[in-house]
């Protein structure tokens, strides 16, 4: 992995796609005050870490399933393997993971300064100073953000290798896999208008849980490209 | 860099279809090699072993003695060029070459926008934007540019207008003479290129037909022409490939080693005997097309 050279090239893609991403996202929540402002008039009372979270794990979804799509192909043109790119993938994930969390930390602190909002308040966390939420909140972030990254990278990866019908097994196995992370963070799950909510796990065990749910999900998608015929398009 | 491609008893299946059978060859620096063969014939899917696109069912294939699927010590030697689809790239041709020298070892970026500018080519306007042929003569700058010990070109022509095409065979020639390596030109356009290959490589029906040194399959193709019973008689031994009847005039073309002796009784007895080219033999063998006889 070392002298892996799509790891940079890989990461400095999806920072652009990301640094949109992020662009868009506080655009939309200075757009959401003033629209609360001018039309409602009603006391305006989101909190940036709730607001931010779905639309982060949406993204990173995403970009994984582009990611195979992609970077694949992109590495066997140039003389790299399919290990290259699964390994450049889990570091880019992890990369622009981090920019996220660090991204929406920034964001949370301005916010409190832009909007006077309260900056600690994280509903997967269950306190309420700031400092309590600073790093296990930032945890969290970071591992389900990118759960959801290699999640995408899991179901493209079942579609490229094995075509549409084992494809749509992987998207159910993806489900189930959303089901366990709503299990350990204690979130409401709803499909089918059948509902799931438990109390979670404990933050520190939720993100362990969580990460070892990221190893196996990753793993699945490696193995099932280790040896998968590439497109030549 | 010497390179030694050794595929041995490759057969590829697609679920229950093959693909290829039985193949076996070997490949050296520094040789052009033509790939030809029917549509359909195998010749891309071949490839895409060469380059680590897809595993092959059994057998072995190894370059430089070590197997070369997903080994990166052998993979970053090999480059492939086909015709690729950039209807979804905003970058710019100098923006992926940058990227190309960014991953490929010896890849030469100087090289490839000298080349590019020897084809009128605009590297600044996205790759999305530019025409069929322009992108094609985007994949041969890549290629010839890449210095790749082992550099694939499939079909690599397709769309571009004869004068680039000349540029490309022109520019394919300074490069072998400057930085000899193993080439592998799988093609149509047999005629126009022939003065290009060192080895040929005839695929049917995803088996090798034929795999020899130019000049040796250039000699070993010729024509007899005459009276008929007399062409018969004449060539009943001999490995006949093509038959043509004009009336009481019959034409062959026969596919085999002959000596002097051989061409002197053809002539003592009154047959024609012509020279035929690559493509003669190309479309004999593997039956259909026209025969082009050079005297």
């Amino acid at each position: 992995m070392r002298n892996n050279k799509a790891v940079p090239l890989i990461i400095k893609e999806q920072l652009k796609w990301t640094l949109w991403f992020l662009g868009i996202l506080y655009l939309v929540r200075v757009a959401a005050h003033f629209i609360n402002l001018f039309f409602l008039g009603a006391e305006f009372n989101i909190v940036l870490l709730n607001f931010a979270y779905e639309p982060s794990k949406v993204y990173m979804l995403v970009i994984g399933l582009v990611s195979v799509y992609t970077f694949l192909g992109f590495c066997i043109e140039h003389g790299l393997t399919r290990r290259h790119y699964y390994q450049a993938a889990l570091l880019s994930s992890a990369a622009i993971a981090l920019v996220i969390t660090a991204a929406i930390a920034v964001f949370n602190l301005m916010d409190t300064v832009i909007f006077n909002t309260n900056a600690s308040v994280f509903y997967l966390i269950d306190t309420d100073t700031l400092f309590e939420v600073l790093l296990p909140g930032s945890a969290a972030y970071f591992v389900t953000v990118l759960l959801y990254y290699l999640l995408g990278m899991f179901i493209a990866s079942g579609f490229y290798r094995f075509g549409w019908l084992t494809g749509l097994g992987f998207i159910a196995a993806g489900i189930l896999f959303l089901l366990i992370e709503s299990l350990i963070w204690g979130t409401e799950f709803v499909l089918f208008d059948i509902g799931v909510i438990t109390e979670g796990l404990p933050v520190f065990s939720a993100v362990l849980a969580t990460a070892f749910l990221a190893g196996v999900v990753y793993t699945v998608s490696a193995k099932s490209l280790k040896d998968t015929p590439v497109k030549i398009v | 860099m010497d390179m030694n491609l050794v595929l041995n008893h490759v057969d590829l299946y697609y679920g229950k279809e093959q693909a290829l059978t039985n193949v076996s060859l070997q490949l050296h620096s520094p040789r052009v090699y033509a790939l030809i063969g029917r549509n359909g014939s195998g010749k891309t899917t071949l490839l895409s072993l060469i380059a680590n696109y897809r595993k092959h069912s059994s057998g072995q294939i190894t370059l430089n003695g070590e197997p070369l699927f997903e080994n990166s010590r052998q993979t970053r030697h090999v480059q492939f060029l086909f015709q690729r689809n950039f209807d979804e790239y905003y970058e710019s041709g100098e923006e992926l070459l940058q990227t190309a020298e960014e991953l490929i070892d010896t890849f030469d970026i100087e090289a490839a926008r000298r080349i590019a500018s020897r084809f009128g080519l605009d590297l600044s306007i996205p790759m999305k934007k530019q025409s069929t042929g322009r992108r094609s003569m985007f994949q041969a700058v890549r290629g010839l540019a890449s210095r790749a010990p082992v550099t694939i070109f499939d079909e690599a022509y397709t769309g571009m207008d004869a004068p680039s095409r000349e540029i490309f065979y022109e520019e394919i020639l300074k490069e072998q003479e400057n930085h000899p390596r193993l080439i592998i030109m799988s093609t149509h356009l047999i005629s126009e290129m022939e003065h290009l290959f060192d080895e040929v490589i005839m695929l049917d029906q995803g088996r090798v037909l034929l795999a020899d040194d130019y000049e040796n399959v250039i000699s070993k193709g010729m024509t007899i022409t005459g009276e008929s019973s007399l062409v018969e008689k004449f060539t009943a031994e001999l490995h006949v490939v093509k038959t043509r009847q004009l009336g009481g005039t019959k034409s062959v073309v026969i596919f085999q080693q002959v000596d002097q002796n051989f061409l002197q009784e053809a002539k003592e007895l009154g047959l024609d005997v012509g020279r035929v080219t690559l493509q003669d033999i190309f479309t004999s063998m593997t039956k259909g097309g026209e025969l082009h006889e050079e005297q």
